[in-house]
This record gives structure tokens, sequence and C-alpha cells, in this order.
């Protein structure tokens, strides 16, 4: 019982929660995905493909690959409960991919060298951050 | 009115909060590649825009990575306890 004690105490203090059911809202959350961790892959491995392509007429392509790439990763995300913080993450992300696609597929505006090369790469630095944050969630035992 | 923004940019990369600096740093970059024309306006701001973004990323990733690691932690004395009682 004292044991059990000091386990309740430990984590009422890790969550830093008033109330048990906060602390239970805390722990509760989405675990470890494989399919949610590919498709991040993928959006990575494609802003890393896509960056190459700069300058060249087959960047269209690749922008829209990483748009239904990143697309698909938001909506994943969005369909597993508990899973607020890699919504944010895909949501915010999908906003930026959104403004090179509109540039480069629906307005098809003359874009610059610097700000493809910047928005891929900036691109790819924030799918790495979600990568690795996804693939940290806690396994199932 | 840009140069004074830049002069303010200039003392937040001197910042010890390495977030802040690094944030600062990003945008002085920009600023500064869009007064030597490499960057057209439109671009210059969605890129600024983007900043933003970036920094909602990490600030849920820092909060994702916090939360799962004390679900590690609770999952770890779970077991413990497990053993022992």
């Amino acid at each position: 019982m004292k044991r059990l004690s000091i386990l309740f105490a430990v984590v009422m203090s890790m969550s830093g929660c008033s109330t048990l059911q906060e602390s239970w809202d805390y722990f509760d959350m989405a675990r470890f995905d494989n399919n949610e961790y590919l498709l991040s892959v993928d959006v990575r491995t494609q802003a890393n493909l896509g960056a190459r392509k700069c300058g060249t007429p087959e960047v269209n392509a690749e922008v829209s690959k990483l748009w239904g790439s990143t697309l698909k990763l938001k909506n994943y995300a969005e369909s597993i409960p508990k899973n607020e913080e890699t919504v944010i993450m895909t949501s915010e992300l999908l906003e930026i991919v959104r403004g090179l696609d509109k540039r480069y597929n629906i307005d098809k505006k003359t874009v610059s060298m610097k700000y493809c090369t910047i928005k891929f790469t900036n691109i790819e630095k924030n799918a790495t951050i979600i990568t690795n944050v996804i693939g940290r969630k806690p396994h199932d035992r | 009115m840009i140069d004074n923004a830049v002069k303010e940019l200039e003392e937040w990369v001197g910042n010890n909060h390495t977030e802040l600096a690094d944030w600062a740093s990003d945008a002085k970059s920009l600023t500064e590649q869009f007064k030597a024309g490499g960057l057209a306006e439109d671009e210059y701001l969605e890129l600024m825009e983007d900043l933003k973004r970036s920094q909602k990323i990490s600030d849920a990733a820092d909060a994702l990575a916090v939360r799962s690691r004390a679900n590690e932690l609770l999952d770890n004395l779970i077991t413990a306890a497990g053993v022992v009682l």
C-alpha cells in the first residue's frame, strides 16, 4: 500500500496535474504507430528529394507528391484518438507545404531559386522534428 | 523601419536563449536575402509566416516528447511495482 501511495504521488508530480482526472488525461495518449511513423518518414524523404529539383521543370511533380504525402500524414494523424500534439504539428506542416503547392501548381507563379531551396529545407527540418518525436512515442508492451 | 527591425533581430541573435537566437537568426537571414533582391516580397512574407508555424511545430514536439517520456517512466514504474508488490 505504501508503494502504491508513492507511485500515485510520482504520477501526480510527473504530470504536473492537480486532479486525478487531469493526471489520467495527461497519460492517456496515442502510442507509437508504425503507419504514422512511416508516413512521416515519407514526408521527410519527399522534401529531401524535392529540394534537388529546385530550378528544374520536374519540381512541380515533386511538390505535388510532397503535398499528397503531407496531407495523408495529417489525415492519418487526425484519425488516431488522443493524438493532439501530432495533429497540431502535421496541420502546421501542411500549411507550410500549401504555400509551396499553391505557388507551383495552382497560381503557377514564377518562383525564385532561393524561395524553393529555403522552403524545401524548412519543410525537411520540420518533418525531421516530427519524425523523431513520433518515433519516440511510448510503445505498447 | 526595416533597418530598425534588423537591428533588433541582431540583438536577439546574441541572446542566450538558444531557441530565440535561432529564430532571430533565421528571420535576419531572410530579411537580408529579401533586401538583396534574392526573394520577392510575397515569398519573403510567406517564409516569415513559416517561421511562426515552425515554432508551433517545435512547441508541440517538445510537449509530445515530455509526455512520451513521462509515459515511459510510468510504464517502468508500474512494471517495477508489479514485480515488488
